[in-house]
């Protein structure tokens, strides 16, 4: 008897489990990672509306997550120099597995799924060669690490995929060392050359974007491809902090940067700083959030600047409607535009860095 | 009409404007709004106002000075409160240049009074010019250095001084008003979520703006105008403090360390003796110093005391932490304390 049910059971999950799809989780339009009034740090799946739908618990402090881009699955990064990924189904809200970083490498926060999810790639630090790398797992052989490459940069962050395929990756510039300042201090800000590299999908070098020598010390760090896979990036200044600098940068393959700023006492009340970058949900404008300056900087697509919208400690930011979602560490999440209006409040949540918008439902 | 009137009249009132039942974080609010934010930034009005009336009378530096300190005095008040109305169109930048790291001050004063540039001619054009040549530290340089101070009545530099104060006094209006208006920002802090123009989404957001305001000041206060004339010790920058032209350096952190005083005092929820206790001793300090504009940095012995008013603003913010922020629950921002 028991036997037979066993067998059911078994069978079931073998015919149901691969099924599964984002609609088994509720259908989340976002993710984000928090933590709570306990200390407690878990990943979220939020509606179109900003509620919440799911809670996964996360063992440690998350930074981004890469979504699946069918099945109800995510992957939540440690914050760096965080040396363990978890999978979580977002489903069931167990973690299903755990990704370990080889030895000598660590992770940066961020990942990407690529080949319609059959491969996941991650921003590695490969920090005995001082080099960047991207671990490739591979999702059918329960994320087994099949390989790595180069990024071509010290440092790589954010990673995201253009329409065909072709990778774009944020190479920071800054080198860390886990041994060293809790693996959080930057080793060579004298000499960093932050980068952005293009590679194709099957990852070798095709183009590779620096910024003049006097911007060497802009850590590119976040990424959005917006319509026509133009690829916005937000920057981190690690120079001189009252020199104003540009914080977005603009890019389409082949073409020069483009590095808008807003007018001086706005660029300047960033504090050098952006934490995350988007589209508006329908592709018309883009914007960086500056938690430190308590304010977001929208930019249309040719770099005009369209204004600020005020707003202490925000930091997450995705595309939603016809504008964006955006996320701070009291706790709120924020429909913004033009203006600001909340859509969810969650009193003693402190939503981490990140947002990330589902990509079967981002155009 | 007057029916109408007087129905528009008790809708307005019946809007609290001060919570039902207080609680201590609304108390604190309410205090920290009212007795400390909007005496600053009428006092900020009135001072502008005077410097540049008397600009307008005599816009020589022996008669424009006093009413400078009146100014910067009361800008010392106002400047740690970097929100809303401060901190909208960069104002904070056009009243205070400060560090300007690359000499962008002297030498675009020196490009405008080399070409007589009308943007002096009109407000709304002086409002557009550079921020180097605009607010109090631009004023600093047409007063207090050799290379601009000896201009004559009814020069290039004269118009430029007077324009540099209208404009101060404008901006100093303008922020008053939006202040103090009812849909002002005092109101986007006091009723938070239900305000007119709603920025904080309650009122512990509210009390959290303005504790974040209270230790980002004294930090400030530590890290540029105690460390950037200090340097390091083999390489001690003097030339570096804050408004060392007009003498101001050692009056400036006094007077920033009382403004944080004041706001501490209103949002404390009880008795705060150990923050009194490092305010009054840091403040005795810095007025044991008698060195104006932090010259002594340049010597071993007057850069150590110095340095040791920075050790005891940090003492001060720990200090500050336990007093008020632990007993109303606020502490700094997530993401704006630890990026990545």
């Amino acid at each position: 008897m028991s036997t037979r049910r066993n067998f059911l059971k078994a069978a079931l999950a073998a015919t149901l489990v691969p099924r599964l799809s984002w609609a088994d989780a509720g259908s989340p339009a976002f993710l984000g990672a928090a933590k709570d009034t306990n200390g407690d740090y878990a990943l979220y799946g939020l509606d179109e509306t900003a509620q919440i739908l799911f809670r996964a618990p996360l063992p440690a402090r998350g930074h981004a997550a890469a979504a699946h881009p069918t099945k109800p699955e995510a992957v939540a990064f440690a914050r760096r120099p965080g040396t363990f990924a978890v999978v979580v189904n977002c489903a069931t809200g167990k973690i299903t597995h755990r990704l370990d970083a080889p030895e000598g490498r660590h992770f940066m926060g961020h990942g990407l799924f690529v080949n319609e999810g059959a491969l996941l790639v991650t921003p590695e630090n490969n920090y005995a060669e001082k080099k960047g790398v991207l671990g490739i797992w591979d999702r059918a052989k329960g994320y087994a690490r099949v390989g790595e490459v180069a990024t071509h940069g010290i440092g790589p962050h954010d990673i995201r995929a253009l329409s065909d395929g072709t990778l774009v990756v944020a190479n920071g510039g800054i080198f860390t060392h886990p041994e060293i300042g809790e693996g959080r201090q930057k080793l060579n800000i004298d000499e960093m050359e932050p980068s952005l590299a293009y590679l194709s999908a099957s990852f070798a070098l095709e183009e590779k974007v620096v910024l003049a020598p006097e911007l060497h010390q802009n850590s590119i760090r976040h990424l959005a491809i917006g319509p026509d896979d133009q690829v916005a990036f937000a920057m981190q200044w690690e120079g001189d902090e009252m020199e104003l600098v540009p914080l977005i940068g603009l890019h389409r393959r082949g073409e020069e940067v483009r590095l808008p700023e807003a007018e001086m006492g706005e660029q300047y009340a960033m504090k050098g700083y952006a934490g995350s970058i988007a589209f508006a949900g329908d592709g018309s404008e883009v914007a960086i959030t500056s938690p430190r300056g308590g304010r977001m900087h929208r930019f249309a697509p040719d770099g005009t600047f369209l204004g600020a919208v005020l707003r202490g400690d925000i930091c997450g930011l995705a595309p939603m409607r016809e504008g964006y979602l955006g996320s701070d560490g009291f706790g709120a999440l924020l429909a913004l535009k033009e203006g600001m209006s909340p859509l969810n409040a969650v009193p003693g949540l402190a939503w981490d860095n990140h947002l990330v918008a589902l990509p079967s439902l981002v155009g | 009409m007057r029916y109408f009137t007087a129905l528009c009249f008790s809708l307005a009132l019946s809007v609290p404007l001060v919570p039902a039942m207080a609680t201590p974080l609304d108390e604190a609010l309410s205090r920290a709004v009212n007795q400390h934010t909007i005496p600053a930034v009428d006092r900020f009005d009135v001072a502008t106002a005077f410097l540049a009336d008397v600009t307008e009378a005599n816009c020589l530096p022996g008669n424009v000075k006093p009413a400078y300190d009146v100014a910067f005095d009361a800008w010392m008040g106002l400047q740690h409160l970097h929100m809303g109305p401060i901190e909208k169109n960069g104002r904070i930048l056009a009243i205070a240049f400060w560090p300007d790291k690359k000499g962008m001050i002297p030498r675009t004063l020196s490009g405008y009074i080399a070409d007589q540039d009308p943007v002096v001619e009109t407000p709304e054009a002086f409002a557009d010019a550079s921020i180097a040549v605009r607010g109090l530290f631009a004023l600093e340089y047409m007063l207090f250095d050799d290379q601009f101070d000896g201009y004559a009545e009814d020069s290039y530099s004269c118009h430029l001084v007077q324009a540099i104060t209208h404009d101060l006094h404008r901006m100093a209006a303008e922020i008053k008003e939006e202040w103090i208006a009812p849909d002002g920002f005092a109101q986007t802090l006091l009723m938070a979520g239900e305000a007119p123009q709603p920025l904080y989404l309650t009122k512990e957001e509210s009390v959290q703006a303005l504790y974040t305001m209270l230790l980002s000041s004294l930090e400030n206060t530590k890290d540029q105008r105690i460390g950037r004339p200090i340097g390091t010790f083999d390489k001690p920058r003097p030339e570096r403090a804050e408004a060392r032209r007009s003498g101001r350096s050692e009056r400036n952190v006094i007077l920033q360390l009382e403004a944080a005083r004041d706001l501490a005092r209103n949002l404390a929820p009880g008795e705060m003796p150990l923050s009194e206790e490092a305010f009054a001793k840091t403040i005795a300090l810095t007025e044991a110093l008698n060195d104006p504009s932090f010259a002594g940095a340049g010597d071993p012995m007057g850069r150590l005391k110095i340095e040791i008013i920075g050790q005891n603003i940090t003492t001060l913010m720990g200090n500050l932490a336990n007093e008020i922020g632990a007993p109303l629950g606020v502490a700094a921002g997530f993401n704006s304390s630890d990026g990545d």
